[in-house]
């Protein structure tokens, strides 16, 4: 069943129909919370955005999308959460252990390798905000509106936002090597 | 080092380098069924308060409405293909940086650039013909590729118009077409409304983003800028001259 389908029958009150985007969104939430805050509990952040979003139904919008919209109240609850973090130096992205697929040879992957943990450590240093444009950008595939309304801003500021935030990565990445920002 | 290729990257090349990071995401929580007991179990009621609490929590709340109304009021100005947004000051955080407009554009006479756009170059009577005219090409890196066409003219200092500080002009007019943001421009500072116009003064430092090639360029803008919507053109004069005069010659 189409998400738009599922939608309207939880607007309804059917449970099992927000159960099941639950369970396809879940995945989305999880990631977006652990952008936003880190250091907090992310299965915490994400139920509890999970059953705002359930009694903020009645307010959403008929054929609106729901994957935005989702994403907002996550990375709200997340920045609530964030400020009360017990962990501070939590890191928001990691690089994935390296695999034994297809890189031509030792000294390609060390240098692939480097390469990411680099732009990751750069990631991780930017405030909140900038991850999270970026992430939704390049790390979660939102188009350009579903960008505006996760991040409740005119459609028309998402690029300027975007390539500031590209900015500041690329400032970041230059402070990361130990040049100059 | 590797860093130093990552920073060459436009926004597009360094997206890409990110959309093929292999990232450890957190294993997706298995929460359905401690969701759908919650929804079952209902909202949880809101313990009451001491009606001390309570007079503390109301005039939190009015302190709070009253900053949202204010910040609402710092509305996201459309002027088409200029946007104007106002940020806390503490954000401009950029060293002075001013516009290069002879780096970001080709250099034409301003016969040529008539001739290349589609839409009226006027020049404010006040300044007289610019001595430097160029025509910039905005494009997003945003899929799909959108382009404004910016024409920018020039005008040494002279007397009774003075240098705009760290720049070689005494006056510099940004024309911008189009309805896409090829600018946005970031306010620290209040902006004010030009009486009867749809029309802007910011006379603070700010700064200015162009969406120029594949990439956007931050500047810190030092002038006075009056900005204006004439049609379909957005048109920019930055000078160091006070406002009623900038005023006077940009409707002049």
């Amino acid at each position: 069943m189409e998400d738009a389908a599922l939608v309207e029958r939880a607007r309804d009150g059917d449970a099992a129909a927000f159960g099941e985007l639950v369970l396809r969104y879940r995945e989305l939430a999880g990631r977006v919370a652990q952008i936003v805050a880190p250091g907090a509990d992310i299965d915490d952040v994400v139920q509890e955005a999970l059953l705002k979003a359930w009694y903020a139904f009645p307010r959403f919008h008929a054929g609106a999308p729901f994957r935005p919209w989702l994403c907002k109240i996550v990375a709200n609850e997340a920045k609530n959460r964030a400020r009360s973090a017990r962990r501070r130096d939590a890191l928001a992205l990691r690089v994935a252990a390296a695999s034994e697929d297809a890189v031509p040879s030792p000294e390609a992957a060390a240098l692939a390798r480097d390469e990411a943990e680099a732009l990751v450590e750069a990631m991780n240093q930017l405030h909140s905000d900038d991850r999270l444009v970026i992430a939704y950008r390049w790390l979660l595939d939102l188009r350009e509106s579903e960008m505006a309304e996760a991040l409740d801003i005119p459609p028309g500021t998402v690029k300027s936002r975007l390539s500031r935030a590209m900015t500041k990565l690329r400032t970041q990445l230059a402070v990361t090597d130990g040049g100059e920002p | 080092m590797s860093t130093e290729r990552l920073t060459q990257l436009d926004d597009r090349a360094l997206g890409a380098a990110l959309h093929e990071l292999d990232l450890a995401w957190p294993t997706p929580p298995d929460m359905v069924d401690s969701v759908l007991v919650a929804i079952k179990l209902g909202p949880v009621p809101r313990p009451r308060r001491s009606p001390r609490v309570r007079f503390v929590l109301v005039a939190a709340a009015a302190i709070l409405a009253l900053a949202l109304a204010a910040s609402a009021a710092r509305l996201i100005i459309d002027l088409g293909a200029v946007r104007i947004e106002p940020i806390p000051s503490t954000s401009v955080s950029l060293p002075p940086s001013t516009v290069p407009i002879a780096r970001l554009g080709e250099a034409v006479s301003l016969a040529e650039a008539r001739a290349a756009v589609d839409f009226a170059v006027d020049v404010p009577p006040a300044l007289g013909e610019p001595d430097r005219v160029w025509l910039v090409k905005g494009t997003t890196s945003f899929e799909p590729p959108e382009e404004g066409l910016i024409v920018a003219l020039a005008w040494r200092p002279r007397l009774g118009l003075p240098r705009i500080a760290g720049t070689p002009y005494g006056a510099t007019l940004l024309i911008f077409q189009g309805e896409t943001d090829v600018a946005v421009k970031l306010i620290g500072a209040p902006i004010h409304q030009i009486a009867g116009q749809l029309a802007y003064w910011v006379s603070a430092p700010h700064e200015l983003d162009l969406l120029v090639g594949g990439h956007v360029r931050t500047f810190r803008v030092t002038g006075n800028v009056v900005l204006w919507k004439d049609g379909p053109l957005v048109l920019r004069l930055e000078t160091s001259l006070p406002r009623a005069v900038a005023i006077a010659i940009a409707f002049g």
